[in-house]
């Protein structure tokens, strides 16, 4: 018998399998599981989002599942990115508004780059961040009146924890906090005068105690804060005062 | 006292008993069903008058039972294995009090007055509860079960015969240390649920503990109930002298004296402990489940022996054990699916998730792969779920996700359009008991539109459960499920094909097969995949192609060699020709969205989808089934509409339609008449044409579910 092969074009830029590739400028830290990335796309011409598909281990084949939800929670577009593979997704300038692009890698793992579309990752107490690797340095807006705040951290995998570095606007580290975070924990900062109505930044790393390593790590703002992380300072200010500011203008 | 001895040697499992398949059983009514574990329902004229109000075709109790299988005769009512397992003072009431011989009888006597009261209330079978497994006590105290023993004669009227020579300790499932099993572990000295008691499961190979089984049910039968659920049907993970005495004369009636030193090391091996996958621990579990099969059916005979028709056994454990359905269940008459956890809970239906601000995310829940697996064996079993907004879910998510009166039709849709005789649980709760009213009174005046009939498909899935014991990684059963979303997302009437149903005159009828991550496949399944492509099929292979055959041997060439390039594999996606037919090797499957309709439709340069025109994101989740009267040109399809938002803020359904099907019906070429029917709406007429061999019918809308019954002229 003969056997007439034709392997289908990928038509998509591939990376490297098994890897996870160094994080760009303004890249999202490593996703795993479902996360949210709010997105405001400002009505102008048509750009585009990169997404990025990684395997964490052989043993995995989930690929990354995305769906872009328009400001009326419709359906606009809805898609898969191969693992090792790096999509661009088109986000339409019209409507305008708040949407929100839901990025679903599984057990794998996922990056995105808005490639400068302003936008922050969700990170509420329904609608959680779930890193993994650690996170370099996400900016939140703490509203103006806001005396004290939280950040809420679970890392329930065994040997695994997480050690916390929350920066004031100046960059000064205000809270240090290390654990392994087995069972839901929250992370006091008290704001100091002054630092009201400004960005400040958290970052999560390897805690310094031995035997701990930071992977996945589940992680929202509680109610006091907008409940958005972005990776870069200025779209921080921009979603963090969509409601007003101060802390009667807080999100549910 | 008089002392049973019961032979220790039992019948013998039905070893071989893989010959021809049995003749396929065809569809039934759909029925209507609701759970009960209450504790007051004798002697209460409400509660017969609350059920009056919508009685279900089938009304499933807790232990309202004369002997419960636990503890023997007590005081206690209703629950099911944790309920009212303790007495004074560790609990506000005697619950495990042990009934008094006249107790018993008036117990008996308001029993019987309750099956009948529910009889003429309208419900048709009334089921009580018992485990397979579970007793409870102590021993050394000859508390709960072990005093009940120690007064067995006292119960002569009750034609228990004579009490069991050996003491129940000796009944308990071992492992291969000889220590007792426990199912439901716990810390101290007892189980909290039967303090200060201690809950043990039994072997269901014992004869004693098979013995007091037939005398519990014998006693639920003379009270005029219709049969029993049976929690833990599938559990049994015994090492005992019993079993392994059983397992030899099973593993002997499978393989030759050669075929076990080649395949298991041994002419006498050993019970598998399950650390390793593999075929000897697939016999260790195709052992067990043809011995729990044993234990149902003893459960059977003993209700028919006294009321002198069909018992009815409706276990329990079909969630997520497909090789449990295929191998014990099939010969029972339903089996239940609970399935009570699961990301936005397990109700079928739309959830609308608040994500941030105002927006929402939509997601589905659909318990179609259930339904269809079962349906799809063509046995005597019947499907029912149980579903959940979850276990100690939250308020805020609780409201999310419970049922209301939208999403209830929409359960009893889905049973009814993809059970082929299915059920879907409810509650008592009188708003939506109207709701299943509607819906019982539709599928028994319409009785034949669900009746003898056998599915009809273009594609069909390989399912193959036993895959679970043999490489034991959980892929196969995930890229199923994954399947299953694409193919009813795009549209496709599909089936599920288990091992046995692979072969050459079965794949002929279908324009597309999927081998979803298989990496076992025996020899003669290979070579009917071979001629079916070889013939002009499709074949989509995800994953690694199978490299072993059905007993886990390596063959020299891997199952699928003729078919498939080794160089193709590499590739996310590759396409080769074969004879007259294609065969689509790909990595993996995507989990949403319908690829792998694309790929099919791709490689059989026609479109396989049943709904025709735009599709949208809420249009693909319109779901599509249909079934055929053998030998006849009468079809009937079933649309169900899943854009039904669940929560307790009852939103209504967002109405699909017109939707225009497109459907492929075999031995109809002329305009075909077409009649369409919703239980909770009107009949109607509708036209159908033929244009390009296939059957167009056009409907107008859809709220939730709609039949149309298509009769060719
Ligand atoms: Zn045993």
């Amino acid at each position: 018998m003969t056997i007439h092969a034709s392997v289908v074009p990928v038509v998509f830029l591939a990376l490297a399998a098994h890897t996870l590739s160094p994080q760009a400028a303004d890249e999202s830290p490593v996703l795993r599981k479902a996360n949210y990335l709010a997105i405001l796309p400002g009505g102008g011409p048509q750009r585009q989002v990169s997404l990025k598909a990684q395997q964490v281990s052989p043993a995995y084949s989930d690929a990354l599942n995305f769906t872009l939800i328009g400001p009326d929670s419709s359906t606009i577009t809805a898609g898969e990115v191969l693992l090792g593979e790096e999509r661009l997704l088109s986000i339409p300038g019209k409507p305008e508004g708040l949407h929100v692009l839901e990025l679903d890698s599984g057990w794998n793992a996922c990056r995105v780059d808005p490639r400068g579309i302003p936008s922050a990752m969700v990170a509420r107490e329904t609608v959680p961040l779930h890193t993994a690797r650690g996170a370099k340095q996400l900016f939140f807006y703490v509203p103006r009146g806001c005396k004290q705040f939280s950040v809420w951290l679970v890392a329930d995998a065994p040997r695994e924890g997480a050690r916390i570095e929350i920066a004031g606007p100046d960059g000064g580290k205000v809270v240090e906090e290390e654990g392994d975070y087995d069972k839901p924990q929250r992370v006091r900062a008290t704001v100091p005068a002054g630092c009201d109505g400004k960005v400040w930044s958290l970052a999560l790393v390897k805690p310094k105690a031995g035997g701990l390593n930071v992977d996945d790590v589940v992680l929202w703002l509680d109610p006091a804060l907008p409940p958005y992380l972005s990776m870069r300072e200025d779209w921080a200010l921009t979603f963090g005062k969509r409601k007003g500011d101060g802390v009667n203008g807080v999100l549910e | 006292m008089r002392i049973l001895i019961l032979p220790i040697l039992l019948l013998v499992l039905p070893a071989a008993a893989i010959g021809d398949p049995p003749e396929p059983v065809l569809t039934k009514a759909p029925f209507t069903y609701i759970l009960d574990y209450g504790p007051d329902h004798i002697r209460s004229p409400a509660y017969l008058e609350t059920i009056s109000q919508g009685p279900p075709t089938l009304l499933h109790l807790g232990k309202d039972v004369p002997f419960t299988h636990n503890w023997g005769p007590i005081q206690a009512l209703g629950g099911e294995n944790q309920a009212y397992g303790r007495r004074k003072p560790y609990a506000d009431q005697d619950y495990i009090r042990r009934l008094s011989p006249e107790e018993t009888g008036q117990r008996i006597t308001d029993l019987k007055k309750l099956a009948d009261g529910l009889h003429k209330a309208g419900v048709t079978w009334v089921t009580p509860y018992i485990c397979s497994m579970t007793i409870g006590g102590h021993p050394e105290r000859r508390a709960g079960f072990w005093e009940f023993l120690d007064h067995w004669d006292e119960y002569r009227p009750f034609d228990l015969g004579s009490r069991p020579a050996t003491d129940p300790i000796q009944w308990l499932q071992v492992a291969p240390d000889g220590k007792p099993v426990f199912f439901y572990t716990f810390e101290g000295d007892f189980y909290p649920a039967y303090e200060p008691n201690i809950r043990y499961a039994v072997c269901q190979n014992r004869p004693e503990w098979r013995y007091w089984t037939e005398k519990i049910v014998e006693n639920i039968a003379r009270c005029g109930f219709d049969g029993v659920f049976v929690d833990n049907a599938g559990s049994l993970r015994c090492h005992c002298g019993v079993c392994r005495e059983k397992w030899q004369t099973w593993i002997q009636g499978r393989y030759t004296a050669d075929e076990r030193q080649r395949l298991f090391g041994s002419e006498s091996p050993e019970m598998s402990d399950g650390k390793q996958p593999g075929l000897l621990w697939a016999e260790t579990c195709r052992f067990r489940c043809a011995s729990l099969a044993e234990h149902l059916k003893a459960i059977a005979d003993a209700g028919r022996r006294i009321t002198g028709k069909p018992f009815v056994v409706f276990p329990n454990g079909g969630e997520k054990r497909p090789e449990h359905i295929l191998h014990i269940y099939p010969e029972a008459d339903l089996i239940m699916f609970e399935r009570s956890v699961g990301p936005h809970g397990t109700h079928p239906g739309m959830v609308l998730r608040p994500v941030v601000e105002d927006i929402r995310v939509k997601k589905y829940n659909d318990n179609v792969f259930e339904y269809k697996f079962v349906q799809c064996l063509r046995r005597k079993v019947r499907p029912i779920l149980l579903t959940r907004p979850g276990y100690n879910v939250p308020t805020s998510e609780r409201k999310l996700l419970e049922m209301n009166l939208a999403s209830a039709a929409l359960g009893n849709a889905e049973a009814a359009a993809f059970g082929g005789g299915g059920g879907f649980l409810q509650r008592v709760d009188p708003e939506l008991m109207q709701v299943q009213k509607q819906f019982r009174d539709f599928f028994e005046r319409h009785a034949a539109l669900y009746e003898g009939l056998n599915s009809h498909a273009d594609a069909a899935v390989v399912v193959l459960p036993d895959l679970a014991w043999l490489d034991g990684n959980g892929r196969h059963p995930l890229e199923v499920r994954k399947a299953t979303g694409n193919l009813l997302d795009g549209h496709v009437l599909f089936d599920y094909l288990i091992a046995d149903q692979v072969t050459a005159e079965n794949l002929a009828r279908y324009a597309a097969v999927v081998l979803p991550r298989v990496s076992h496949l025996a020899a003669n399944q290979a070579e009917a995949l071979r001629r079916y492509v070889e013939a002009g099929g499709v074949l989509v292979v995800t994953g690694t192609p199978p490299e072993f055959n059905e007993k886990g041997e390596r063959p020299a060439r891997p199952p699928l060699a003729d078919l498939i390039d080794p160089a193709t594999t590499a590739k996310p996606l590759a396409t080769s020709q074969v004879g007259k037919g294609t065969t689509v090797v790909a990595a993996a499957l995507p989990a949403e969205g319908a690829k792998l309709v694309e790929w099919i439709e791709g490689a059989a340069g026609r479109q396989v989808s049943a709904i025709a025109g735009p599709e949208t994101p809420a249009r693909s989740k319109v779901r599509v089934n249909v079934f055929r009267q053998p030998g006849k040109a009468r079809y009937v399809v079933h649309m169900v509409n899943y854009n039904v938002p669940l929560g307790v803020e009852d939103r209504g359904p967002e109405v699909q339609g017109p939707i225009e099907l497109s459907l492929r019906l075999p031995g109809i070429t002329s305009a075909p008449k077409a009649r369409c029917y919703d239980p909770q709406g009107r009949e109607s007429e509708i036209s159908a044409q033929v244009r390009d061999g296939k059957i167009r019918l056009a409907i107008p809308e859809l709220r939730i579910y709609k039949v149309v019954e298509v009769v060719g002229s």
